[in-house]
């Protein structure tokens, strides 16, 4: 039988959890989970497991041109100018080796190393010569955070908006998967009236029955001071608040004005304060909605200060119905990054139309550090019924491993969670990327 | 600082002025221990760059202009629902249904449409009326129709039928060509060459196809050498757009950039076309960032028809609704319409008895009025 090295490129099969999967149209026997993020060796990859079907020593060794695929044809050598002169067999062969002239630069393959890295790629067949290349238009802005924050709601906004109440013990067990995956922020569930969000009655419980982890937290959503006392009474280490960026959406929501229910919340802060309370500040329809219409960019900028001025450690701007795109997300962060430094802001986009993960990517490279979602997608959008709502995590950290950045989310463990959950709530997961990925093995 | 001033013409519908910043690499101490790092071809030493924190109105306006004013003015869309999306369906769809898809695709003001495919009908039985569909489309004017075409037999089909626009489609990676074509990529691009050949004859313009452009679904990740390879073949021998696939829609902005970046290096951008996958949610990111490195060309499937032959139950082709809400919400224009696309898709989705793979699509037909001002 042929040498498989498992995907985590330290082992040969039988590490650690044998599982089949079918890749092309072979079934093959791989040792580890998918993928391997925590690793520790900072390996980018891209989400789908494959045999490495030629050595590999470590994946953050740059490959050079000889460990091509072989290509029969010889005409790599019509990439180089005519100062180029390695011959086009040798390429061919693979016994082509870079020259050790110059600054021996090798071709990366850009799933296998890190994109940062880019300023040591010129032309890809020519090592280690100096040659005038094209220059590419490189307007990609790669200033993106090296770490992002995951927080993750399904526990709270995915399930509150379930039809059906999810009992207690199964909450408590989606949090704990969730925990396990290495997520450090999981909103455990919401201190409002059982009148109004029947499905998150159990608070109490929930709360009481999460073991605590050292490093993770825990917030929950308290509307009100009364919340807020139960809440602490609950054990409440952290809590959240949320204001509107829209009046008309305030007023039909929580019943009142923004600035009625900003006063409410700086009761909220100051008793959270006396406590030792960290405080979670969101902001909804920062894009849209779903009564106005356009929400303009100054009025997020201005709840969003206001929440960070009455002690909110971070605040999360939700596009609440899930109707922004790039070109509105960014003047609305440009606003609120004008008032409220970027590291003290989260993003949380709803994928109700399909457009979270772009979204996420310009905040990313806005500077944005933290971004919110949900597992398996949970959480559904009430004002466009049967439409999606928050979106998926494991989409997200699938998109941010690929972008080279640290999550310390193990995405076959998130999996699990959400196929815990969907299991349970009898639907198919919402994430994409869990949808393909389990494809791929069954 | 370089200036790329372009012409601004009547009907230019190029990029705006884009400042490029200095290739050198600049570290700005902004509020402490955080440094803005323009990633251009940095050295080795500035590996450990650190998230910037904006708290400079300039740098702030300067973060936006780069992600999103510096975007093409329009983008082309390449509308190929009728045969990458129906081509992957179970159950083949009646030749009037076909047509009358394309005509609905027609009036929401797409001006490429992907007709059908001249392949072996033992290989892809759902598009054996292709000579059936190609009588009607053909007199529709104002709009391409490509129809792909694997070899010289298939072409001459085609040109028989009276097809305008031909397609070929190479892979990048040798393995994917051997299971999916049976040949190697050499043998392709030879058998390609002909094709090429003979359309030129007849001036029939030639689109091509890379796909498996960041992994394969056997080999695993796709290095971008191979995909610029490929993609100069295809151009040199004559295909005037050069259209990038992510077959299995495993890409992520992380490895599209360098993709890219090395196409671009041997093919011009204006060339260049995208065909992402949304098997993993990725292709909109994906496409964003093709935006912002030039790419000015979208392929995309109404209704997000396709699915993923790797991935069973998978989704496959990126829905054409949600890509140009995106375009519309950054104010590019499409020259599309984007309710009739929505209509042509219901239509589609009607006879298929399924949902909609677009979430734009699904979002507005369950939404109130009030909230769809936007």
């Amino acid at each position: 039988a042929e040498t498989r090295w498992c995907s985590c490129d330290l082992h040969f099969s039988g590490c650690g959890d044998p599982r089949d999967l079918f890749v092309g149209f072979k079934r093959a026997r791989v040792c580890c989970p998918i993928p391997r993020q925590a690793l520790g060796r900072g390996l980018r990859r891209i989400g789908f497991e494959f045999i490495h079907r030629s050595r590999m020593s470590s994946l953050e060794e740059p490959l050079g041109l000889g460990d091509l695929p072989k290509l029969s044809i010889n005409r790599l050598g019509r990439f180089c100018q005519s100062a180029c002169r390695s011959t086009a067999d040798d390429r061919s062969t693979g016994n082509y080796t870079p020259s050790n002239s110059g600054n021996n630069q090798t071709l990366f393959h850009s799933t296998s190393h890190s994109w940062h890295l880019q300023g040591q790629y010129t032309d890809s067949s020519c090592n280690g010569v100096d040659m005038e290349f094209r220059t590419l238009p490189q307007k990609v802005s790669w200033d993106l955070p090296r770490f992002v924050k995951v927080v993750e709601v399904g526990p709270r906004d995915g399930l509150q908006n379930e039809k059906n109440i999810v009992p207690t013990s199964v909450k408590i067990e989606l949090i704990h998967k969730l925990v396990a995956s290495g997520l450090s922020v999981v909103e455990a569930t919401s201190f409002v009236s059982p009148r109004w969000v029947p499905q998150l009655a159990d608070a109490k419980d929930v709360l009481e029955g999460i073991q605590h982890a050292p490093n993770v937290r825990f917030p929950v959503l308290t509307p009100n001071l009364r919340g807020f006392e139960a809440a602490v009474a609950a054990g409440a280490k952290e809590v959240a608040v949320f204001a509107s960026a829209s009046e008309s959406f305030s007023k039909s929501n929580i019943n009142c004005t923004i600035e009625e229910s900003l006063a409410r919340y700086r009761d909220v802060t100051s008793a959270a304060k006396k406590h030792g309370i960290r405080i979670r500040g969101y902001v909804s329809c920062v894009v849209g909605c779903p009564v106005e219409g356009a929400v303009h960019p100054s009025k997020v900028a201005y709840v969003a200060k206001e929440l960070y001025d009455m002690g909110c450690v971070e605040i999360s701007l939700g596009d609440t119905i899930g109707v922004g795109t790039p070109g509105r997300v960014v003047p609305m962060l440009e606003a609120v990054m004008a008032v409220v430094p970027a590291d003290k802001l989260a993003v949380h986009f709803h994928d109700t139309y399909g457009q979270a993960l772009a979204n996420i990517l310009v905040s990313l490279q806005m500077g944005i550090g933290v971004v919110d979602s949900s597992v398996s997608g949970l959480g559904g959008c009430p004002y466009a019924k049967g439409a999606t709502g928050n979106v998926a995590t494991e989409d997200v950290v699938y998109m941010l491993h690929g972008l080279g950045i640290e999550t310390n989310v193990d995405l076959g463990k998130l999996m699990d969670a959400g196929d815990y959950i969907c299991k349970h709530l009898d639907r198919p997961s919402g994430s994409k990327t869990a949808t393909a990925l389990c494809r791929l093995t069954a | 600082f370089q200036n790329f001033e372009l012409e601004e013409g009547e009907h230019a519908c190029r990029r705006r002025t884009y400042q490029r910043h200095p290739v050198s690499n600049r570290a700005t101490p902004v509020g402490g221990n955080r440094h803005v790092l323009y990633a251009s071809y940095l050295s080795q030493n500035q590996q450990n760059y650190r998230s910037f924190s904006a708290s400079s109105d300039q740098e702030r306006i300067e973060a936006a202009n780069r992600i999103i004013h510096g975007l093409p003015r329009c983008v082309k869309i390449v509308e190929v629902g009728p045969r990458d999306g129906l081509q992957n369906e179970k159950n083949t769809v009646p030749t009037p249904v076909k047509i009358e898809l394309i005509k609905r695709l027609v009036t929401s003001g797409l001006s490429v449409v992907e007709a059908t495919s001249f392949v072996s009908p033992k290989w892809v039985p759902q598009l054996a009326d292709a000579k059936d569909v190609m009588e009607v489309v053909r007199n529709i004017t104002g709009v391409s129709f490509p129809v792909l075409t694997p070899n010289l037999k298939g072409f001459e089909a085609a040109a028989a039928a009276g097809a305008k626009e031909v397609a070929i489609f190479a892979s990048a990676s040798e393995a994917f060509s051997k299971s999916n074509i049976n040949c190697s990529i050499k043998e392709s691009l030879v058998r390609y060459n002909d094709v090429a050949l003979a359309a030129q004859k007849r001036e029939i313009p030639v689109r091509g196809y890379v796909s498996c452009v960041v992994g394969c679904p056997v080999e695993g990740s796709v290095p971008p050498s191979n995909v610029a390879y490929v993609a100069k073949e295809l151009y040199d021998m004559g295909c005037y757009e050069v259209s990038l696939g992510d077959t299995i829609g495993v890409g992520t902005p992380g490895t599209v950039v360098p993709m890219l970046e090395a196409v671009m290096s041997v093919v011009p951008v204006e060339k260049l076309a995208v065909h992402f996958h949304d098997t993993y949610g990725q292709s909109l990111s994906n496409i964003l960032v093709s935006l912002q490195m030039g790419i000015s060309v979208v392929d995309s499937s109404v209704a997000g028809l396709g699915g993923c032959p790797y991935a069973q139950g998978a989704s496959g082709n990126v829905a054409t609704e949600d890509v140009v809400y995106m375009l519309n919400g950054l104010g590019i224009k499409t020259g599309v319409d984007l309710s009739k696309v929505i209509a042509a898709g219901e239509f589609i989705c009607k006879h298929l008895g399924r949902q909609s793979g677009s979430k734009a699509a699904t979002a507005l037909s369950k939404v109130t009025a009030s909230a769809s001002k936007l």
